[in-house]
């Protein structure tokens, strides 16, 4: 779905103090004291002769980490892409925006040489104005005739 | 086709449901029978696996742009006995959902894939 990722929004600090910051703020504050202990009570059951205890004490850090992991981007989410009605936004976004761009034009090369030409010759310019004029004439629909 | 985010959130899902399945229905049973070799060895392999769930799940919840406390519950669920495997339910089914909406969203503007 990378696809459709949009052009990130630049971090606003302000984001650090939304509803759902504050929450992650809070989890993070109990899980990381929470992950320690639990790798301190398995570093007593290793030491206490089961093994499988000193597997877990290793473990327990490893969530510890995670958690800081995850809660970084949490705090750091832009909250208007969250959700179904983020992506609902995000997606609408997208969509107007490659509606009002057209496709990029090629020049030209035809428009690029002519006036190129009428540059050095100011006849040749007078010239095809005239012929421009003479074909507005004839075609008054048209937006320009050459 | 199936993306590489979802593919490998499933292949994670299944793995440690799997392995919790029978650390909790075999291997917990056996060892208050006595016998806590199954426990010691399936136990081990779901911890280790289920840090790689962890990081899995958490890159596709990101990709689906999952709120919070969603996010949290999916993480959770690879802790409880066929937890993961409801959550890959969910999130398989909510992601082709997904997938469809964006296609629809660009078809008047994008030629799109079949």
């Amino acid at each position: 779905m990378s696809d459709r990722e949009p052009p990130r929004r630049p971090f606003d600090r302000r984001r650090w103090f939304t509803p759902r910051a504050l929450v992650a703020h809070a989890a993070l504050i109990v899980w990381v004291p929470g992950c320690a202990i639990a790798s301190w009570w398995q570093v007593g059951i290793g030491l206490s002769g089961d093994s499988l205890g000193w597997i877990y004490s290793v473990m327990w850090p490893c969530f510890a980490l995670f958690g800081t992991v995850f809660w970084w981007h949490f705090v750091h989410d832009d909250p208007d892409t969250i959700g179904r009605r983020g992506l609902r936004r995000l997606q609408r976004d997208a969509a107007l925006e490659s509606a009002g761009q057209p496709e990029p034009v090629e020049p030209d090369v035809r428009e690029i040489a002519l006036a190129r030409a009428e540059a050095e010759d100011p006849e040749l310019a007078d010239y095809n104005a005239y012929l421009a004029a003479l074909a507005r004439e004839a075609r008054p629909g048209s937006r320009r005739g050459r | 086709m199936e993306p590489a985010v979802l593919k490998r959130y499933r292949v994670m899902a299944y793995t440690t449901a799997v392995l919790l399945i029978v650390l909790v229905f075999v291997g917990v049973p056996l060892q208050v029978a006595g016998h806590p070799g199954v426990a010691t060895v399936v136990g081990t392999m779901h911890g280790f696996l289920y840090l790689i769930y962890l990081f899995v799940a958490f890159q596709l919840t990101r990709t689906m742009h999952i709120p919070l406390f969603r996010t949290v519950l999916v993480l959770i669920a690879g802790t409880v006995p066929f937890g993961a495997i409801i959550a890959e339910r969910r999130l398989t089914s909510e992601y082709s959902q997904q997938a469809r909406r964006a296609t629809k969203g660009n078809a008047g503007t994008a030629p799109q894939e079949a």
